[in-house]
Parts: C-alpha cells; structure tokens; sequence
C-alpha cells in the first residue's frame, strides 16, 4: 500500500509570523528578566551586609550588654586612617573597636582627580581600605568589610575602589550615653545596614 | 482510515500562547504581593532593634520603676499600656538614663502587654486608634505567643523605632519593630 505523506510543511508567511511572535515575546521579558537577575544580586549584596553587620553587632553587644560598659574614650588611629574606641567593662576587662577607613582614588581622569582625590589630599594611586576590628587589645579580631562589588581603575596606577564604603564614623559619650554609629554605603543598598550600637555607661 | 495530519494552525497556537501567558500573569500578580510582605519583615525583630528592645525591657524590669499604672492598665479595660520614663522618680539617675536612651535608640513607641497577645492583637485589630499601620502590621504578624514563658515572664514589651539613614539631602525613614518578654 502506497501511504500518501503530508510534505506541505509550513509556508514562508508562517514562517515570518511564528518568528516575529518569538522576537516579541522575547523582547518583552529581556527587561522583565535584566530586572528579576539585578534584584538577585541586590538581595545577595543585602544578605552579606545583613550577616556582616549581625555577626559585628552581636558581638559587640554581648558584652555590653551582659557585662556592662565602665568607661569610653576614643581615640585617632596613627596616620589618622581610622578611629580607635576603647571601652573598659564593668569587669576591668577592654575592648578594643577600631575602624579604618582609608578613602582611595576613584577618579578616572585629571579633571575628576583634582576634584575628588588632590583637593582632600588622596594620593591618585590609592586603594580604598576599609575594615572594622573588634576585641580585647591582644586577641583583636579583624572583620573585613564584604566585598559587595568593585572597580579596578587603571589610571595613575592600578588600584581597586568598592562599592560598599564606610563612610561616616560619629561617635558620642554625652549624657552617659555611648553610641557609635558606623556608617557603610552602597549605590544600591543606601546606608541602612549601617554598625549601630548604644549603650548606657555604667548603668546600675 | 485516512489520517488527520493537518497539525496546528496558526490561530490556534495564538491562542495557546495566550492562554499560557495568562496563566504566567496570575502567577505573577500572586507572587508579587508575597515578595513585598517579605521585604517589609526584614525590619521585624532586625539585630539593633533587638537590643534596642533588651533595653527597654531592662527599664520595665528596673525595681525603681514604677509598675503600677501600667499594670492597671493592662488587667483594665485597656489590656496594654504604652511605656514611659516618667515613671521613674522624678530627677532621677534612671530616669535621666532612660531618656537618654529613649533618644539615642530613636524609640518611636513602647508597648507593654501581657505575655500572651492574642486579647491585644484582637484589641489592636478591632480598634487600631493610637498605633501606626505599620505597628498594626507587626502585630498582625506575631504569633500568640500561647506556649508559657520558659523563663515566667508574665509580660511583653513591643517596640517602635523611627530610625533615620541618608545624608541630609537624601533622608530615609523607615520604622522597624521588634517584642521581648518582661519579667516583672
């Protein structure tokens, strides 16, 4: 028996409409998907900074809290990279905080250069350099800012800004109150996952 | 017999391709609420709002302070009552401490109920008068806590924080909420 085939297939004008219906739907979820893969990385960014800020907090806290804060005072570290909060514990134990916060170059040329790096005295081959420790003076333990992004800037010599900087250190003992709040800023994330930590000083 | 091999036709993928594409927006519509509600519990019992809380809740606890009327509050009619320092002796080293603390912490409200909230979350439901619609919120999210307090706390305190981030320029506010038992 002879079986007769269907070879008609698909003409040139299905085709042509199949396609342009691929293309349009593929275009209109391009920006859907730019968009789902960005929040991705935003909330992967947040979720390191939380557990960064969390893991810091708590262990400063801890102490504060169940030990109970004597004195403060804080101080500058050498070369002025930083500051250097020294707190003693109801125990007579210390602990030690201190933040760096070295500012590097993020210009990409001489015009930028002058306005951001010469004018505040930034050498325009210097790397950002951020990082808090936290501990007794011998058994400092030192917590790395996560790397939430950076540029590597090949300009003036090759050095490396990130995106995730610790940007403003306001530190206050008024009214027998401590406070320290570490501010650390990103494009995307702003500065609400900033090092906030109060505490009484020698309350009952 | 003589076979059906005609295929698709081109409308009938049409409508296919809609149909499915209706089906994606439903799923999105649902989801997308449920990614919002998760953002907004990520200011629900953060770390700092937890210690915020701890020292409220040591305030409450201090022997200095004066319980009284908040408890009468709290067994009344009222069934909660809204913390305050003045209920430290007047000139007071507490009082000043509280105060001081009060501001540093930037507490916006304190709340003291009993240990079990499930009379305050129908109070707070049924009349939200005095509470924010994000406190509201928060409530609306806490369980009842019916299991007792492995350490007798009879009482809990809920806290609102009105915190600030931003430069002058750029100010952001937000509020975040976290609860701790009160022994008491």
């Amino acid at each position: 028996m002879i079986r007769k085939l269907n070879n008609k297939g698909m003409t040139a004008i299905e085709v042509l409409v199949t396609f342009v219906i691929v293309v349009v739907i593929v275009v209109s979820m391009y920006d859907g998907i730019m968009d789902l893969k960005n929040r991705e990385t935003i909330a992967s960014y947040k979720l390191s900074l939380v557990t960064y800020k969390n893991l810091l907090t708590k262990d400063i806290q801890d102490d504060l809290a169940k030990i109970g804060l004597a004195t403060v005072r804080t101080e500058s570290l050498t070369g002025g990279t930083g500051y250097r909060v020294i707190m003693v514990l109801r125990d007579g134990s210390q602990r030690y905080l201190e933040v760096t916060q070295i500012f590097g170059c993020a210009a990409l040329d001489d015009l930028e250069a002058m306005d951001l790096c010469d004018d505040y005295g930034i050498p325009r081959d210097r790397s950002d350099e951020f990082s808090i420790s936290y501990g007794p003076p011998d058994d400092l333990v030192e917590y790395p800012l996560p790397d939430l992004g950076h540029e590597v800037i090949d300009y003036n010599g090759e050095h490396t800004i990130y995106s995730l900087r610790i940007t403003g250190v306001d530190v206050s003992t008024s009214n027998q109150v401590f406070s320290i709040k570490v501010t650390m800023s990103h494009p995307d994330l702003g500065s609400r996952y900033s090092l906030n930590i109060v505490s009484p000083i020698n309350y009952p | 017999m003589k076979k059906n091999n005609k295929g698709f036709v081109l409308v009938e993928t049409l409508v296919v391709t809609v149909f499915v594409m209706a089906i994606f927006s439903v799923i999105y519509l649902n989801f997308y609420p449920l990614a919002g509600e998760y953002e907004r519990r990520e200011f629900y019992d953060d770390v700092d709002s937890k210690y915020g809380a701890y020292w409220m809740k040591r305030f409450i606890q201090s022997s200095n302070y004066n319980f009284q009327p908040l408890l009468d509050d709290i067994n009344g009619s009222q069934g909660y009552a809204f913390f305050t320092c003045d209920l430290f002796p007047e000139d007071s080293e507490d009082r000043q401490f509280c105060n001081e603390m009060w501001e540093r912490l930037e507490v916006e409200t304190v709340v003291v109920t009993k240990y079990k909230i499930d009379s305050f979350k129908q109070k707070v439901e049924d009349n939200p008068v005095g509470f924010s619609d994000d406190f509201v919120a928060y409530v609306e999210y806490l369980p009842e806590f019916i299991v007792a307090s492995l350490n007798e706390a009879k009482y809990r305190v809920l806290v609102e924080f009105q915190r600030t981030a931003g430069s002058n320029e750029d100010v952001d506010v937000y509020y975040t909420y976290s609860n701790m038992e009160v022994r008491k």
